[in-house]
């Protein structure tokens, strides 16, 4: 079915639940068909539920056995795609050593926050062996044209937080800017009449700030693209047709800050 | 009126006898006595242990000084939730004080929330102050306070300044008169056996035809199962603030007033006593 | 945007139910949870800080003690430390507690401070009240002087317009004064034509009785008409030679016919006239003359009793033609009467005198009055129109006495002030004083010699060309008057040791006194006259009683009585002799003859 429906929620850029349920299936039908790994966990009992997806990646990471949650200069390469350094731990108590690459395992939920009326992201990832990664672990996933700016305001942007449903501690991205960058997009699916699916446009906004990835294959059930999507490939995004990154930008909320003919960082203002 | 400001100030003011007790199993260097304190209902604990961490650093040695955390005949406690809370739904039927066994060692990663510093406590007041807002007022009001505002909500919970804190806080509790009361309730309800940790719904605090819709009403939306039927037996307390509230009671003045800083209304739901 | 709720009754009262049992539940917990714990926790924290103090400090002991199992000389070190520290720890407890002492005082001294200021405000709160009642007062007590010195204004206003009224009110007045002395001047002159008509009649009608007369053939009296014939001739010659010419005069021829007296009279009277006929410069000595040979008639009978004055009369004088009569008194008024036909007719006043008469006399040719008067001035008047001509001032006490001079061009002014004044008519100015030494009384003149009488007893006599004491001449008491006979040969003094003596000029000797039962002299100023022939003396006495007595015999003639209510003061014998009138202290004159 064509969840390409108008992202019609209480007040034009919110969603409600049950929109956000139509989204989702709408998204887990195209997940399934791409094997994009997205699955639907329900609450016991409830009607809730939220998408889930576990992906698996390289990367080294800091671990000694005390000292899993305090911050330590612990320098970790990107899970994608770099090499890893050696790293110099300084003197420890357990003779383990810095590994080379490790397998990380990540954990992405979507949930929907009836508080802020969108959907958020929460994610957490651990090694294999069950042990959580840090905060600033999990920072040097994000990709430095995003780093620079999430380090100016960490608390605010990626924080730790109680999984409302599981009750366990993941990173989430704070919602409370959501409808803000959803808005333009919204206006002007609604302007051009086109039909949108709230989660894939919105998951790939955020998505990519925490590793995700979001193929742009998600959107072609949708029709005509005319909408310039975003084109995600190794965390790069390519420049899509001059005109309509600037109907993007006149809306205010995404900065370019530089014009790469490959590359082109983008500076949010999350909240 | 001033019933409310009393109710208000006894909220704030509301304190739980607990003893410190260091873990069996952590390496001192002599023997450590447990430390006794008053804890307030509506802060965190990592807030307000500075006293604690102190005591049993004595007896330590330094190298095995990590992330303090605490305990509860088995279950970590979730810093992230006010003290109160934590009391009223895993302790409250027992005998007084409060024994909490405190570590250094082991940090439960799975379970609990790092607390690194102050700020991150800050971070997470203010995020439940912002929900519930969007709950309340959409959030407008926390948008239209500037940084000092937030900043002054905190610092007078930090230092337990009721009158520093409701200066600013009360913004957070005016709604339109003609709507008679918030957009939506924030509400938590929490149960010791349950998978998920709260429940949290949307919830009108004035029904469409105007009337005031009251605790009970909300339980019985949200967890019926806690109402007990007319022929049955009370199963479960509902436990706010370590009281009992009366079913008729409108959600939307416990709502002002029986909230927590965080302006959520937490919900504790305990089974009762048998006996 | 607080919302308001306005609750119906019902439902107050359950939503108080559902609060109260709120509020009640928190109660109740925090007397469990909290009241029940607060102190035990409070006070086991306390021990804890306590121990843990203990226990570093037994730490730190320890390694010493370790130490001391390997080392006894260390022990006492050790102990000395122990000690040190226990005392430090004292003296720290010390300072704690001098500190909370300290702390303590500080408090009540902020009290007391406090309770001061307190006060203070309550003084201050109270000096502000008094000072707005004192500035609304004195705002009070200004509108109050505001208001008065609008009334003071206001008042002064009317104050300069009453002055502006009586000034003009007064220059009116003035005004009116001098207009109505003007038309008094104007009668005065209307009167004096009256008088001149009226005197012309009469001399017209004497003309024509003269000339009825002059055409009857009278029995005359050769002697008689040649004295009067050759008394005229002899008249340029002076007055010298007067006196020897008028001794035969005295002869008792002078008792000549009395049926003719009337036409005698008429003569006399016309001779008494003054400048409007040629007569005059030969009738002044015509007149002296004449009036020695009058007819002198001892008086019998009170012809006319009259009041003359207001007060008492003080002065009496004929004038020498017989017809006038003039009066002084103390009412400041020279009063002149006619006597015709045995009565004696008020003429006029005259006046200009601010204080009583004390003397009167007629210059020679009757046309001038000399009056002297108690103002210390002496005044001349125009007997026939009653002007006042003459103010002579000068002296400084009551003039008791002027006199013409005989050239009647100067007068001499006898006075309180004890000087005797010269007055020249000329120039109206004193020509001499000459101080007397005592108060002068009267003063009579001859043609050489003036003299006075004093208070001293003395009667003085003066030269008046060398201007000094020729002859003093003491009597037993104070000279009250002096009068002259008609030739000047006998000076009549009247004294206070109650004697009238004639004493002759020619050897300066008492020649007679007179003295009587029952006569007393009135007062200082008591005036004894000649008859115009000098064969009488007249005066009157204490008791109103006028004694007359004959200087031949040097016998009391006459006592005449019960007329006189007072005292006489004056007494004057009219020159024609027909007449005496005396003045008394009761404002009478009593006109006498003898018919």
């Amino acid at each position: 079915m064509m969840s390409g429906e108008r992202a019609e929620g209480a007040e034009g850029c919110f969603l409600d639940e049950e929109t956000f349920r139509r989204c989702c299936d709408h998204f887990l039908q195209r997940s399934q068909a791409l094997h994009d790994g997205w699955s639907w966990e329900q609450v016991k009992g409830t009607e809730e539920g939220y998408m889930k997806k576990t992906v698996l990646g390289t990367g080294r990471v800091n671990i000694s056995t005390a000292q899993d949650g305090h911050p330590r200069a612990g320098e970790v390469m990107d899970a994608v795609g770099d090499q890893g350094q050696v790293d110099d731990l300084g003197d420890e108590d357990t003779p383990v050593p810095a590994e080379g690459s490790s397998v990380i395992r990540f954990e992405y939920h979507v949930l929907y926050s009836c508080s802020y009326q969108t959907p958020v992201l929460y994610f957490r990832a651990s090694t294999l062996d069950g042990r959580p990664l840090s905060l600033e672990d999990v920072w040097d996933q994000v990709h430095p044209n995003y780093r620079q700016r999430l380090l100016q305001g960490p608390w605010d942007t990626i924080t730790q937080q109680e999984h409302p449903l599981i009750g366990q501690p993941f990173f989430f991205l704070h919602p409370c800017r959501t409808a803000d960058f959803m808005r333009p997009l919204l206006q002007v699916a609604h302007a051009e009449n086109r039909k949108l699916n709230y989660i894939v446009s919105w998951l790939s906004v955020v998505g990519p700030v925490v590793g995700l990835d979001v193929p742009l294959t998600y959107c072609e059930p949708l029709g005509s693209p005319a909408l310039p999507l975003w084109h995600l490939t190794d965390h790069c995004l390519t420049l899509p047709p001059a005109g309509a990154w600037q109907t993007l930008h006149s809306k205010g909320c995404l900065n370019p800050t530089a014009f790469d003919h490959h590359l082109i960082s983008f500076s949010f203002t999350w909240m | 009126m001033a019933d409310d400001k009393d109710v208000l100030r006894d909220v704030w003011f509301g304190r739980i006898p607990t003893c410190f007790t260091l873990y069996q199993d952590e390496i001192t260097e002599r023997e450590a006595e447990p430390f006794y304190l008053l804890l307030p209902r509506v802060s965190y604990l990592t807030l307000v242990t500075d006293k604690v961490k102190k005591h049993f650093h004595k007896v330590m040695r330094q190298e095995d000084l990590e992330e303090m955390w605490f305990e509860y005949e088995g279950t970590p406690l979730k810093w992230h939730y006010p003290i109160g809370v934590l009391f009223d739904l895993h302790a409250s039927n027992t005998a007084l004080p409060w024994n909490i066994t405190v570590h250094f060692k082991d940090f439960p990663e799975r379970d609990l929330l790092h607390c690194p510093s102050n700020s991150v406590i800050e971070a997470h007041f203010m995020s439940s102050i912002k929900e519930a807002d969007a709950l309340k007022h959409k959030g407008q009001v926390v948008n239209e306070m500037q940084k000092k505002d937030h900043k002054q909500l905190w610092m007078g919970l930090q230092n337990d300044k009721f009158d520093q804190f409701w200066a600013m806080n009360r913004k957070l509790m005016e709604y339109p008169t003609e709507e008679g009361g918030f957009r939506y309730i924030p509400f938590r309800i929490y149960q010791t056996m349950s998978d998920r940790p709260f429940i949290q719904k949307l919830f009108r605090p004035v029904s469409s035809e105007g009337h005031a819709h009251t605790l009970g009403d909300l339980l019985k939306e949200v967890f019926p199962a806690a109402i007990p039927q007319d022929d049955e037996q009370k199963k479960y307390l509902i436990v706010i603030h370590g009281i009992e509230p009366l079913l008729e009671t409108p959600v939307q003045w416990l709502s002002e007033h029986l909230s927590h800083p965080d302006n959520f209304l937490h919900i504790s739901i305990i089974p009762a006593p048998s006996d | 945007m607080l919302g308001t709720r306005v609750m119906s009754g019902a439902r107050c009262r359950t939503e108080c139910w559902w609060k109260r049992h709120i509020a009640e539940q928190l109660k109740q917990r925090d007397r469990v949870q909290r009241q029940a714990f607060e102190e035990i926790i409070h006070q086991y924290n306390r021990l804890l800080e306590k121990s843990d103090l203990q226990a570093v400090l037994s730490e730190r002991l320890q390694p010493d003690k370790s130490d001391l199992q390997n080392r006894h000389d260390l022990s006492p070190g050790a102990d000395e430390e122990l000690t040190e520290l226990h005392k430090k720890r004292g003296e720290l407890a010390q300072n704690v507690i001098e500190l909370n002492n300290q702390m303590q005082q500080k408090d009540k001294e902020i009290q007391t401070n406090e309770a001061k200021m307190l006060q203070y405000q309550q003084r201050i709160s109270e000096l502000e009240a008094e000072c707005r009642e004192l500035r609304n007062s004195l705002q009070d007590l200004e509108r109050a002087n505001q208001t008065l010195k609008d009334e003071y204004d206001a008042l002064q206003i009317t104050f300069s317009a009453l002055e502006e009224k009586l000034r003009r009110t007064t220059e009116d007045n003035q005004e009116l004064v001098s207009r109505w002395m003007a038309e008094k001047a104007q009668e005065a002159n209307r009167l004096n034509a009256e008088n001149e008509k009226d005197t012309r009649r009469r001399q017209a009608k004497l003309q024509k009785d003269l000339a009825e007369a002059a055409k009857e053939p009278l029995p005359l009296d050769p002697d008689d008409d040649i004295e009067v014939l050759s008394e005229d001739a002899s008249d340029g010659a002076g007055q010298a030679d007067v006196s020897p010419s008028r001794t035969p005069g005295r002869t008792p021829s002078k008792r000549v016919s009395q049926p003719p007296s009337g036409l005698l009279d008429s003569i006399s009277s016309i001779f008494g006239r003054r400048s409007v006929n040629s007569f005059s410069g030969l009738t002044d000595g015509a007149e002296t003359h004449t009036g020695a040979c009058a007819e002198v008639r001892v008086p019998s009978t009170a012809l006319h009793t009259f009041d003359a004055h207001d007060g008492e009369v003080n002065a009496v004088c004929f004038s020498p033609g017989s017809r006038l009569l003039a009066t002084g008194g103390m009412d400041r008024r020279v009063k002149l009467w006619e006597v015709v036909s045995g009565r004696c007719e008020h003429k006029g006043s005259l006046t200009g005198s601010n204080a009583g008469i004390t003397s009167i006399e007629f210059d020679s040719a009757g046309s001038y009055l000399l009056a002297a008067s108690n103002d210390f001035a002496s005044r001349i008047w125009t007997v026939d129109d009653f002007r006042l001509r003459h103010t002579l001032t000068g002296h400084s006490g009551k003039v008791l006495s002027a006199r013409f001079l005989l050239d009647n061009a100067r007068i001499v002014s006898g006075s309180y002030d004890r000087t005797l004044k010269l007055w020249d008519l000329r120039s109206k100015v004193c020509m001499k004083t000459v101080f007397a030494g005592s108060s002068c009384n009267d003063i009579v003149c001859t043609e050489q010699c003036v003299m006075s009488g004093h208070f001293d007893k003395k009667v003085r006599f003066w030269d008046i060309r060398s201007e000094s004491i020729v002859r003093e001449l003491e009597l037993l008491g104070r000279v009250t008057s002096l009068d002259l006979n008609h030739d000047r040969t006998e000076l009549l003094t009247c004294s206070r040791d109650d004697l009238v003596k004639i004493i002759d000029l020619r050897s300066n000797a008492v020649r007679q006194s007179f003295s009587a039962q029952g006569f007393k002299c009135g007062s200082d100023w008591t005036r004894v006259t000649f008859s115009p022939d000098g064969c009488y003396v007249a005066a009157g006495s204490a008791e109103g009683t006028l004694f007359v007595w004959n200087v031949l015999t040097g016998k009391l003639e006459r006592t005449l009585d019960k007329h006189h209510s007072s005292a006489i003061n004056a007494v004057s014998w009219s020159p024609s002799g027909a007449h005496v009138v005396s003045v008394e202290k009761g404002s009478k004159a009593v006109l006498w003859s003898d018919m």
